[in-house]
């Protein structure tokens, strides 16, 4: 199949089918999806998420407050349930392509179709979305390239005629050399039927490459999966902050590949669950070459009956030699009925590495609560403010200053409603 | 203005204060010096309301109050002040903002309005040139990744913003260079004023240079064993801790 009949094929939007090589990839992912089937509680990264349980989901339905500062300096890729609409979006081609998958297919084959024949390991989810997703969205920033205000990712769910079967993003970031950039995810929905999320983000960090990617969810879809892979090659570096605020079902895995030496990746999340919300946080960092530092920070405010599992595994090649990685989980459990569990995991092959892992599970610290009631705030101020300081020293962490504000913003108002629960 | 009577605390079965009387007038300035173990920390925290001593026995009045009814952040608002021999890090809390909770909390027990932030910061800049603070100080999180001596610095700050009738020091110059001793000394001792009252915990008597007290008392084995004037602190410095302890057997 020649390029010009891919191009060809773009502009004509009904008629459009996918390029044989996609099909192909498709019939794979398929095959892999059904190879390792629908997970449930036997699978070990899945055990504690029952897929079948009995959630009253209507009930659970939040349409997403609308956020939007002053974001006129931003460019925003705008996905409409499974189609993301930036073919219009303005970028200077030398700096900055922003496209959907479709009228890339012929410049950026290569790009796209390496990126498609990934998946993560235990994740059919990651496989499912490879073999459904609809059209894509391309960020690609070019050499050198310095991206100034941040790109929105805007994951809209709205109401479609037909019932949908499950919505399946697909996004793929890739900073070339010496390029930086700000990415950051939010999520909208308009819907009024639960519905099946499942967003899947390719990150490729070229040598010396700079992305900060900030992914943000707020009460909307019943389920929400979200597939993060990032390959972070040398020298290049990572900031990825993730804010889950109060989801009912929210899994999160994600893949961290170290191809290139001294890259420095640092992960952090916050995630505010209360009523029957549950979260699954996976982790998987493979250091594959060493001298790169990578930190992971994931803390959790549990309420009621919420529920949260971490499973964060490191893997240290044999040759990895210089690799610094730490990883802790501290879960705040602010009720009895609220049950964190946490599996921080360390697998090193190679001798020369500092590696450390943790995770803590419990109530506010008495003497941090002491020492605020020393200075004249009651119990419930000083407790307040010390689970906002638990989670804002994740917020803190984003370094764009005006995503940081946004994000400041929401989890103040997230947490106004804590007081009334002690 | 300060009365302790007959103060009695423990741990489980342990009784460490062993029943304390103390009486500070106002304007005056008490040091208490004992060895390690002899309940010098612990009287700090029995009269801040520390969690851990609850069921202390006895009683603590400032201005008539009995401080032992009362809970920790109600002690602060009638005026108490501890600044912390380890002042406890708090990751992701503004400083500056926790520095105007704190006064707001003040002002809204003395029936005043709360002050907005624009006006708060300029009131204490005046007090951070005080102790030769840089501003950055506001900005970082509360005592999180400071220094010993910056964390000693920011409890003195914290006694300028709410200007407590009576301060309770412990250990303040422990982790404190010869500099950052002479200056937050030399802060304390001029916040002397005839209606306030300072009692001063420590093990040395360096910090005493700056800020010379009235009294001092020598605290062992859960009792005041000895008081005296300030001749007694350079005489411990000089002799030790034994020679008290045994004449007070």
């Amino acid at each position: 199949m020649s390029n010009r009949n891919e191009t060809k094929m773009v502009v004509d939007k009904k008629n459009y089918i996918d390029p044989d090589w996609l099909l192909e990839i498709r019939q794979e992912a398929k095959a892999l999806f059904k190879d390792i089937g629908f997970p449930n509680s036997r699978h070990e990264t899945w055990k504690y998420l029952n897929l079948d349980q009995d959630l009253d989901l209507e009930r659970h339905i939040k349409k997403t407050p609308i956020r939007r500062t002053e974001r006129d300096e931003c460019v925003s890729v705008l996905f409409k349930n499974n189609t993301p609409e930036c073919e219009s979006i303005l970028a200077n081609k030398n700096d900055l392509i922003i496209t959907n998958f479709r009228s890339a297919y012929a410049e950026h084959k290569e790009l796209i179709k390496s990126s498609l024949s990934k998946g993560l390991l235990q994740n059919p989810f990651s496989y499912l979305n490879t073999a459904q997703f609809d059209d894509g969205a391309l960020i690609l920033v070019k050499e050198g390239c310095k991206v100034e205000g941040p790109i929105i990712i805007d994951l809209q769910t709205h109401v479609e005629e037909e019932r949908l079967k499950g919505i399946h993003t697909r996004t793929l970031i890739v900073l070339e050399k010496g390029a930086s950039a700000t990415v950051f995810v939010q999520h909208h929905s308009f819907l009024d039927k639960p519905e099946f999320v499942n967003d899947y983000f390719d990150i490729v960090l070229k040598e010396e490459a700079t992305l900060e990617f900030i992914l943000t969810q707020e009460g909307d879809q019943p389920y929400r999966f979200e597939t993060i892979k990032a390959s972070i090659d040398t020298k290049a570096n990572l900031n990825y902050v993730s804010f889950v605020n109060d989801c009912l079902v929210t899994r999160h895995d994600m893949g961290v590949d170290f191809i290139g030496e001294k890259a420095v990746v640092n992960l952090a999340g916050i995630a505010l669950l209360s009523s029957e919300s549950q979260y699954f946080n996976h982790l998987y960092i493979d250091h594959k070459v060493g001298n790169c530092d990578c930190s992971q920070v994931f803390k959790t405010i549990l309420r009621d009956k919420s529920l949260s599992e971490f499973s964060g595994l490191v893997v240290v090649a044999k040759h990895a030699h210089g690799t610094n990685s730490t990883q802790s989980n501290p879960n705040l459990l602010l009720s009895d009925n609220a049950r964190a569990l946490s599996r921080p995991q360390l697998r090193i092959d190679a001798d020369d590495v500092e590696c450390a892992h943790g995770a803590t599970m419990g109530q506010l610290n008495p003497e941090e609560v002491f020492y605020l009631e020393s200075r004249g705030l009651n119990k419930s101020a000083a407790r307040a403010l010390l689970t906002f300081g638990f989670a804002e020293d994740i917020i803190q962490r984003i370094k764009q200053p005006l995503i940081q504000h946004e994000c400041d913003l929401i989890l103040r108002e997230g947490l106004s409603s804590y007081d009334k629960h002690r | 203005m300060f009365n302790i009577k007959d103060l009695k605390a423990s741990i489980g079965d342990k009784e460490i204060l062993k029943g304390i009387n103390l009486t500070i007038n106002p304007g005056e300035v008490h040091a208490i010096m004992g060895p390690n173990g002899s309940g010098k920390s612990t009287l700090a925290k029995v009269l801040t309301g520390h969690p851990d001593f609850t069921e202390a026995e006895g009683s603590v009045l400032l201005k008539g109050k009995n401080l032992l009814e009362l809970d920790p952040d109600e002690r602060a608002l009638e005026g108490l002040f501890l600044a912390f021999q380890y002042p406890v890090e708090i990751p992701g809390v503004n400083n500056e903002e926790f520095l105007r909770m704190a006064y707001n909390a003040k002002m809204k027990k003395n029936g005043k309005d709360a002050v907005d932030p624009l006006d708060f910061s300029d009131f204490i800049q005046e007090k951070l040139a005080k102790l030769s603070m840089d501003e950055s100080f506001l900005e970082r999180n509360v005592n999180h990744g400071f220094s010993g001596g910056e964390k000693k610095r920011n409890e003195i700050l914290q006694l300028l913003v709410l200007e407590p009738e009576m301060v309770i020091l412990d250990e303040t110059d422990s982790g404190l260079d010869i500099d950052a001793l002479r200056i937050v000394a030399k802060t304390v001792d001029a916040y002397r004023r005839a209606d306030r009252g300072i009692l001063v915990i420590t093990h040395y008597q360096r910090l005493l240079d700056y800020i010379k007290p009235d009294i001092v008392h020598v605290l062992a084995n859960g009792k005041i064993v000895k008081s005296g004037d300030k001749s007694l602190a350079l005489e411990l410095e000089d002799k030790g801790y034994d020679w008290v302890e045994a004449e007070a057997k």
